[in-house]
């Protein structure tokens, strides 16, 4: 049982059936990745389990609580959970701080009038203090070093859990710890239009994290900061998260973060989620072409089933069955999938007799290369192949090549299209 | 940068980025219901006028539809209209291709020039042209000064469409063999046309329902007759019948704006094209710029000042009356800016938010006051005030529900546009951080759009202060507002002592409007 369920999750808008009986469990303390391309409804998913838009059917529940089912909708607000758009959306009025404690509650206890004994500045200085920015500011600072926060920690660094319960209740004490963990201290009293793109996503997380969601939803979070950036920042981000021991819900398009950044990934297609697993799961065994060239790079082949092996350009390969049903009959024709990093040159670690080729294109990537091989069968059949930069080989050039894995075989779709009617 | 001089040309901005959420959840009833309250509000005076209009009967109403009076009022009126959107089109097009591929010094004070006289009132100008020459009167007078006051309603959305046009385009059309007009022709008026067309037709509008001026210069157009027909007070159903005409009109100058400002394709492409050297001809830019700011500005203000600085004007200043009359207007003007203000908030949270049929039909019903000419409110509302609420009548409720009416679609443009440009994404973010829709309400949205509501009811009281025909018609017994002296001491050829009052008018409307629209225009250019 996960700690968040969604179970047979449907959202139509209209006539169109944006998600169709989305199911997903996310164990406590992971991130998922949901995976898809623009447009297979991964971003209603979000606003659907978010509550930000209404579901036709299906529940959801996050901790044993029921926010969404029939006849239960939840307001967003009283979800206990937090958002991080893709575009950072910090509220523009509000400092850095302020942000960041937009959420916590503002309760005598809590918030701006409260101090600790000896540390208060005292009188009507202190109430003072409570109600201009400035003031509001110094206090965030004093925090800052009550809870002996270092200044420019590394973001990297665990967050610094203070043994004191009273003090994390602290609103400003929070909002610190916070602007700490995401490695912001020194920019709490800044305006948001003087944060750059990855600063103010930073702040949008530390925002949602504040009040201790019990789940984290991200919304492309990284897609709007350039390249070298975004693999930074998402890097940071997910060493952050389970630093935080957060539930984490990943809405993305690029399939290289999903990848690196998730415990597991659901992959979208059209509404309905085809797969779920372990990042090498979908990418090692994918559960149709459709998913193995979205996640990856493929080789295809056209092939025949032979009890445990297919018959193709290759050769006779070992091969793994995808299909939902039973193993084919021997003879039936196949779809033979490869990753071109299963190809090496020459026999080494091959578990397969090498076969000979000729280097026809070559891609090239500066740490390795996709090179086009054009092998020795009737047809000249074109494979990719994954070369480490070391052993490129030139255009023209006649090597041999192997196979490290098992080639996965898929059901033709034609074919099972074409039995239907019968 | 100065479309704000003139709030109706704030409804000629594209609208606003409406936000992109595809899949949202419909919209609350609550506020469906209070938009279409408020809406409903919008649409008394008219509703009322094709009532009363109805009651006369069908026979009586063709039969006072075809008189020779009716007709040469219809006639005089259109003939006006026509020349002077023809001449403003002209003007105003020749005068944004100036200002935005004319390298010439000053561009951005040229610019603020030209926008100025949409600031002036057109009896104010009509003022300051009879103080010069006090002949002046018939059709070529109320067209000269007319175009005058109203070539920048074509001039800024021109110039504002010929900075977003792609240059790239006429390049181009030159490259393919086509001379600096025909590529012009070929490449660049179609992007600006619907700009332009937008502006004529609003001109076209705007001096369909002008009063102050054709009177003053002895024009006789429907506005004229409507006013000539109720003071006769003998035959009201001839002034309704001429306000219902004067109103199908508006109606279809109005629609045939709207269909025009849709059709605007945009072309990506760099937009700023070098300016060329002005050369030998820059006095002749010069010229035609400033020729509006000049007949409809400089001439009326300096008018004004000479007959202000007259040792007998000066002497016989009114004091007290002067400070009453200041003192209504600025009253009456801020009733009317809180009030629509109100009244606007439900709709333009509405429109900014929510798309859908009925959305639009609230929206333009609230709209409807741009259509309507100032002296049909007002007839309408003294016929409406008399039959429905009689203790309101020849009070100042019924003024201020007039210039609300008016002017809620000046506050209705600012605020939706203000609360549209607030991020939709924000009020998402405060719901997950637990705010309720109300708080988030209060805490984002409007804390955000603040500076839009409050420049709405700025726009809102500047106009009320300015308008005088529905104030004509429906100030309480004893009441003048700055813009009835001025009229009525011109009426009677008393230009002297109508001179401190066009001044403080000067004063309270025209120079907050010109700030404002200074503050607006920096705070974008940053």
């Amino acid at each position: 049982m996960g700690w968040v369920t969604i179970e047979a999750l449907s959202v139509s808008y209209g006539d169109t059936r944006v998600l169709d009986d989305v199911s997903l469990r996310i164990p406590r303390g992971s991130l998922v990745a949901v995976l898809g391309p623009s447009g297979c409804g991964k971003t209603t998913l979000l606003r659907a389990v978010a509550g930000l838009l209404p579901v036709t059917a299906g529940t959801i529940t996050v901790g044993g609580r029921l926010v969404t089912g029939p006849g239960v909708q939840r307001a967003p607000e009283k979800r206990g959970m937090g958002w991080v758009p893709q575009d950072a959306s910090l509220f523009p009025h509000l400092t850095v701080g302020e942000n960041i404690g937009f959420g916590l509650p503002r309760t005598k206890q809590s918030d701006d009038l409260y101090c600790e004994p000896g540390e208060a500045p005292g009188g009507v200085a202190g109430l003072l203090e409570g109600l201009t920015p400035s003031g509001r500011m110094a206090r965030t600072r004093r925090a800052l070093v009550r809870s002996n926060a270092p200044l420019h920690a590394s973001p990297l660094a665990p967050a610094p859990i203070s043994p004191d319960r009273s003090r994390q209740n602290n609103r400003a004490g929070r909002i610190a710890e916070l602007a700490v963990l995401v490695g912001l201290a020194e920019l709490v009293d800044r305006a948001p239009s003087q944060l750059s793109g990855g600063q103010a996503q930073r702040v949008s997380l530390a925002r949602a994290l504040a009040p201790r969601p019990d789940l984290l939803l991200l919304d492309e979070p990284f897609a709007a900061l350039d390249p070298l950036l975004r693999s930074a920042l998402r890097t940071e981000v997910a060493a952050l998260l389970h630093g935080q021991h957060n539930t984490s819900l990943l809405v993305t398009h690029d399939q290289e973060e999903a990848l690196s950044l998730a415990d597991y990934v659901a992959v979208m297609r059209g509404g309905e989620i085809l797969q779920f697993g372990t990042p090498a799961d979908v990418y090692e065994r994918p559960v149709n072409p459709w998913v193995a060239g979205f996640v990856g790079d493929t080789v295809e082949l056209d092939g025949q089933w032979k009890d445990g092996r297919v018959e193709c350009a290759f050769g006779v390969l070992a091969a793994d069955w995808m299909g939902a049903e039973m193993v084919p009959r021997d003879g039936t024709r196949v779809r033979v999938l490869l990753r071109p990093e299963w190809l090496t040159l020459g026999a080494r670690g091959s578990t397969h007799p090498p076969v000979d080729a000729v280097a026809t294109a070559i891609a090239y990537a500066g740490h390795d290369a996709l090179v086009s091989f054009a092998l020795a069968d009737p047809e000249k059949t074109l494979v990719r192949a994954r070369i480490a930069a070391p052993d490129l080989p030139r255009v023209g050039d006649r090597v041999t090549l192997g196979i490290c894995q098992n080639a996965l075989a898929y059901p033709l779709a034609e074919a099972r299209a074409a039995n239907i009617p019968e | 940068m100065t479309e704000l001089l003139s709030p109706p040309l704030e409804t000629d901005a594209p609208p606003p980025a409406r936000v992109t959420g595809r899949y949202r959840a419909g919209v609350p009833a609550w506020l469906l219901l209070l938009a279409a309250l408020c809406a409903a509000t919008a649409a008394i005076p008219l509703v009322y006028l094709v009532v009363r209009t109805t009651e006369a009967g069908i026979t009586e109403l063709l039969d006072t539809l075809l008189r020779p009076r009716v007709l040469q009022l219809t006639v005089n009126t259109v003939l006006l209209a026509a020349a002077v959107t023809l001449s403003c089109l002209v003007l105003g097009t020749i005068c944004a291709w100036i200002l935005t591929r004319i390298r010439l010094p000053f561009q951005r004070t040229l610019l603020l020039v030209s926008a100025l006289p949409l600031a002036v009132p057109s009896y104010l100008a009509a003022y300051g042209w009879l103080v010069w020459f006090p002949s002046l009167n018939g059709f070529w007078a109320s067209w000269l000064v007319m175009t005058m006051v109203c070539t920048p309603y074509v001039t800024l959305p021109v110039a504002a469409a010929l900075r977003g046009a792609s240059a790239d385009l006429e390049s181009v059309a030159r490259t393919l063999g086509r001379g600096p007009l025909r590529a012009f022709a070929a490449a660049t008026w179609p992007q600006i046309r619907p700009a332009a067309i937008a502006g004529a037709l609003l001109v076209c509008l705007y001096s369909l329902s002008d009063f102050g001026l054709v009177s003053m210069l002895r024009f006789q157009t429907l506005t004229w007759g409507i006013n000539a027909a109720y003071g006769a007070s003998f035959d009201r159903n001839q002034a309704a019948l001429l306000a219902l005409v004067l109103v199908v009109l508006a109606l279809v100058v109005v629609a045939g704006e709207r269909r025009s400002r849709r059709q605007v394709d945009r072309v990506p492409g760099r937009s700023t094209m070098p300016a060329r050297a002005p050369g030998k001809a820059s006095l002749l830019y010069v010229g035609l710029l400033i020729a509006a700011p000049l007949g409809g500005v400089v001439v009326p203000v300096v008018g004004l000042l000479s007959r202000l600085l007259e040792a007998e004007t000066l002497r016989a200043i009114d004091v007290p009356r002067l400070i009453e009359a200041i003192g209504a207007t600025l009253g009456l003007a801020l009733a009317a800016a809180v009030v629509a203000v109100l009244v606007a908030l439900p709709i333009a949270a509405l429109a900014a938010r929510y798309r859908g049929r009925l959305v639009a039909a609230i929206e333009a019903v609230g709209f409807l006051g741009h259509a309507l000419p100032g002296i049909v409110v007002g007839l309408a509302l003294v016929f409406f005030a008399l039959a429905a609420v009689p203790m309101f009548y020849q009070t100042s409720v019924v003024l201020v529900f007039a210039y609300v009416v008016l002017f809620m679609p000046r506050a209705i443009g600012s605020v939706r546009s203000s609360i549209a440009a607030v991020p939709q994404s924000l009020g998402d973010v405060s719901r997950m951080l637990g705010l309720s829709p109300f708080q988030t309400w209060f805490r984002v949205t409007a804390r955000l759009a603040l500076p839009g509501i409050a420049i709405g009811a700025l726009l809102v009281a500047i106009s009320a202060m300015k308008e005088l025909p529905a104030t004509l018609l429906l100030r309480p017994t004893g009441v003048s507002t700055l813009a009835t002296e001025l009229w009525s001491r011109t009426a009677l050829f008393e230009f002297g002592a109508a001179a401190p009052y066009a001044a403080a008018l000067v004063l309270v409307a025209m120079v907050p409007a010109v700030l404002l629209s200074g503050i607006r225009g920096t705070a974008r250019e940053n």
